[in-house]
């Protein structure tokens, strides 16, 4: 195996890594290089991608279903007392 | 005092109740479960109050706490799927590849468009019963890095872990959670064949 080369288990770590952080050089340019001639880690990138699209719109809840509905006198109520009762 | 803010634990329910609540009762069933998780966000916060620094807004602070909040409720749920469901040995990464190093579980094409709400909440269902699988910790980076948007030296601080610790963590967790996705049926079938 040429020392520049990865195999795909390599590759997939280093695409999660880089998410993270930036590779060296070297790194990126094997990586890329691997993601031309793979479909399947190039999938797998993708998909990282999307999951990390879709957790970060879980968490601002821009694209993610926010109901209008209120809580009820009652249950705020409720909330304050067992607030006042713990602190 | 370092700009340390002074909280008002009831003065949140007023405040934030709403908005919290709102966002809950979008991802559980019902009323009384979005309103019991609203609470135990608001009483982990008055433990946790110490913690807030007043770096991110109080608003920001409540949610994150929420969130993590509704992947406790998934985990205790019924609903939680369990990544050994679609792998055999989910403590060893070496299961989805071959000796060579080459796919053995190969990744699917996925079918969802992000920009479609139908498939949004679809993606939202399968995604918090399946991070409610992993284990605690891997589960809490991943909701750390890609829900709450932290870097990972923030993550590194908040657990105490070295930085090359909370890469192997989040690639353990992308590998299961894009893994257990396929499982439930988020990929296309045609992909998805072990060689």
């Amino acid at each position: 195996m040429s020392h520049w080369m990865f195999h795909c288990d390599e590759v997939s770590q280093k695409v999660s890594q880089s998410m993270d952080a930036v590779l060296p050089f070297n790194q990126r340019m094997a990586v890329w290089m691997h993601l031309l001639m793979c479909r399947y880690c190039y999938r797998f990138r993708q998909q990282l991608m999307m999951l990390r699209r879709m957790s970060r719109a879980v968490g601002n809840g821009s694209t993610c279903a926010q109901t209008e509905d209120m809580l009820s006198h009652a249950a705020k109520e409720r909330m304050k007392k067992k607030l006042d009762a713990s602190s | 005092m370092e700009g340390k803010q002074e909280i008002n634990p009831e003065a949140w329910v007023d405040e934030y109740g709403d908005v919290l609540f709102g966002f809950a009762l979008a991802r559980v069933k019902d009323r009384e479960t979005a309103e019991d998780i609203v609470q135990e966000t608001f009483l982990a916060a008055v433990r946790a109050r110490e913690r807030f620094k007043g770096q991110s807004s109080e608003k920001t602070w409540l949610f994150g706490i929420l969130k993590h909040k509704l992947v406790d409720h998934y985990r205790k749920n019924k609903s939680t799927v369990h990544v050994q469901d679609f792998i055999q040995d989910p403590d060893s990464l070496e299961a989805f590849f071959n000796a060579k190093g080459s796919w053995r579980i190969r990744p699917e094409n996925w079918r969802a468009d992000p920009g479609k709400s139908q498939e949004n909440r679809e993606f939202l269902d399968h995604f918090y019963r399946c991070l409610s699988g992993l284990s605690q910790k891997t589960a809490d980076v991943f909701a750390y890095r890609e829900i709450e948007g932290l870097s990972t030296r923030e993550i590194c601080q908040r657990l105490g872990i070295t930085s090359s610790n909370c890469w192997v963590i989040l690639y353990r967790a992308r590998m299961l959670l894009r893994r257990c996705l396929e499982g439930v049926g988020f990929g296309q079938k045609h992909g998805g064949d072990i060689t």
